[in-house]
């Protein structure tokens, strides 16, 4: 088997170090660490952000999670400590399948704004520092 | 665990792939021909009418439709690397209509309540409950022996070896975007390699342009009239009733959205009796006060005036919801099990 590079990317390619790790370790919820989850069955993490932008201290889910009560943003940054609950200012979806679904209230009740897979909204419409629960629509 | 840089995680992906394709030799086994699955005849796809019809959904794309839009885009990914050379198929772990149910106003069916409380039901959490895992990918294909055809694999899949989504994906989820030629990064086996490789060409070729599954106004005006109607003086006025009612039969709640979430089962796998018997006090209460169809009487008054002052952007945005359903339901219809 063969694979050639374009001639156009003999210059960047040069540039670029390499050695970059394939494959990430399963994810634990909520370590401070966002990780699409392809070596194992657990969904690519919902990563919700503290501040719009996404930017600030971060939270990562990689269950539905029914209340977001008792979770604090994770990772280094603004609004590290902070309570995740109602919350959130955007989010990153990192699952490679399923729309992840950000509700305004525990127990997946009221209305969800929806991110589709591998992608992100960087500030929530209604959900904005309403998030209250997760889920994924998976296809 | 490697602590990564934090924020907004953005690759170059191009730049990268290209350092990547200076080395890659690795690649998939198997042949296309033996593992293209036989379509079968096409058939028309309908997807279940959902609980609730709001007005806004000509535009909003629904758990169900997305679901449908998500498995097209996977078959595609998968017909995609087979191209490649790689033993890739779809395995249709649940029925198409397993969706999330609209739980707008809490646990919203006699049906739901019955079975499941205030849980969801099983069908639609791809979870093993005992493991907390999804039940399998799936795009799956003959595991890759080494690292470098797992490399390969990623990067015909992806366009890029590195796991974080780009500052193209962070944009995609904004707004609708023009559909461009994807730029040629590379060639394996003689076909050409672009960005994005076989997952944004899949979801491309679905979607219809280069912006995501998400509908963004549409999906805006949804919030924002949920939230405003639940202020309006004739939802409280309703949620009231629907409280006392329920306080009538022996349960405090000032609203459904809160109903069932102090129960001791409610982080618990399943349901137990007491659930279940809450949760249906909880429908028939919502049946004595009218209150679904009151609140989203209310609801469906502010989408419409939302709507009325987004002419234009909801007329685009019903134009792309129903291109990117028409797109998925043809695949889904002449692929064999995928519309079960």
């Amino acid at each position: 088997m063969h694979i050639k590079r374009s001639a156009a990317l003999v210059v960047a390619a040069a540039a670029i170090a390499t050695g970059v790790s394939m494959a990430p370790a399963a994810a634990a919820q909520n370590n401070g660490v966002c990780t699409t989850s392809v070596s194992s069955n657990l969904f690519g993490e919902l990563c919700l952000y503290y501040n719009s932008g996404l930017s600030g201290s971060h939270a990562d889910f990689n269950v539905p999670t029914r209340d977001h009560a008792g979770y604090v943003f994770s990772s280094s940054g603004a609004g590290q400590g902070q309570q995740v609950k109602n919350n959130a200012a955007g989010a990153t979806n990192l699952d490679t399948e399923c729309t992840a679904s950000v509700y305004f209230n525990s127990g997946w009740s009221g209305v969800a704004d929806y991110i589709p897979a591998r992608s992100s909204v960087e500030r929530f419409v209604r959900v904005y520092n309403e998030n209250a629960s997760n889920h994924w629509e998976c296809p | 665990m490697t602590q990564r840089p934090r924020g907004r995680a953005i690759a170059p992906a191009a730049a990268a792939v290209g350092a990547l394709l200076l080395t890659s030799c690795g690649g998939g086994s198997g042949s296309p021909e033996n593992t293209t699955p036989k379509p079968g005849p096409s058939v028309e796809v309908k997807l279940r009418a959902p609980l609730l019809q709001r007005p806004v959904d000509q535009a909003r794309l629904l758990p169900s439709e997305l679901a449908a839009v998500g498995r097209a885009e996977l078959i595609t990914r998968a017909a995609c690397m087979r191209r490649y050379g790689f033993d890739y198929r779809v395995d249709f772990t649940k029925s198409l209509h397993a969706t999330l149910p609209d739980r707008s106003y809490g646990v919203m069916s006699e049906e739901q309540a019955s079975r499941y409380g205030y849980h969801m039901a099983p069908d639609v959490d791809p979870r093993v409950p005992a493991n907390q895992e999804k039940q399998t990918d799936l795009v799956s294909a003959e595991k890759a022996r080494t690292a470098e055809d797992r490399r390969v694999e990623h990067l015909l899949l992806y366009g890029s070896e590195s796991d974080r989504i780009t500052d193209a994906d962070i944009q995609r989820g904004e707004s609708a975007r023009p559909r461009a030629e994807a730029k040629v990064i590379g060639e394996y086996k003689g076909k050409p390699v672009r960005e994005g490789g076989c997952y944004e060409e899949a979801r491309t070729a679905i979607v219809g342009d280069g912006g995501s599954e998400r509908n963004p106004v549409a999906m805006g005006i949804y919030l924002r009239s949920f939230d405003e109607a639940r202020k309006d003086p004739e939802v409280r006025k309703v949620v009231k009733a629907w409280s006392s009612c329920m306080a009538r039969r022996g349960y405090e709640y000032d609203t459904p959205l809160d109903a069932g979430n102090d129960l001791p089962t409610a982080r618990k796998p399943a349901p137990d009796a007491h659930e279940k018997k809450v949760a249906l006090a909880d429908i028939a209460c919502k049946n004595d006060t009218s209150l679904i169809r009151v609140w989203s009487t209310v609801e469906a008054r502010y989408e419409q005036r939302a709507m009325a002052k987004e002419k234009k952007a909801i007329a685009a945005e019903t134009e792309r919801k129903r291109g990117m359903v028409r797109r998925a339901l043809a695949v889904l219809g002449s692929t064999e099990g995928a519309a079960d």
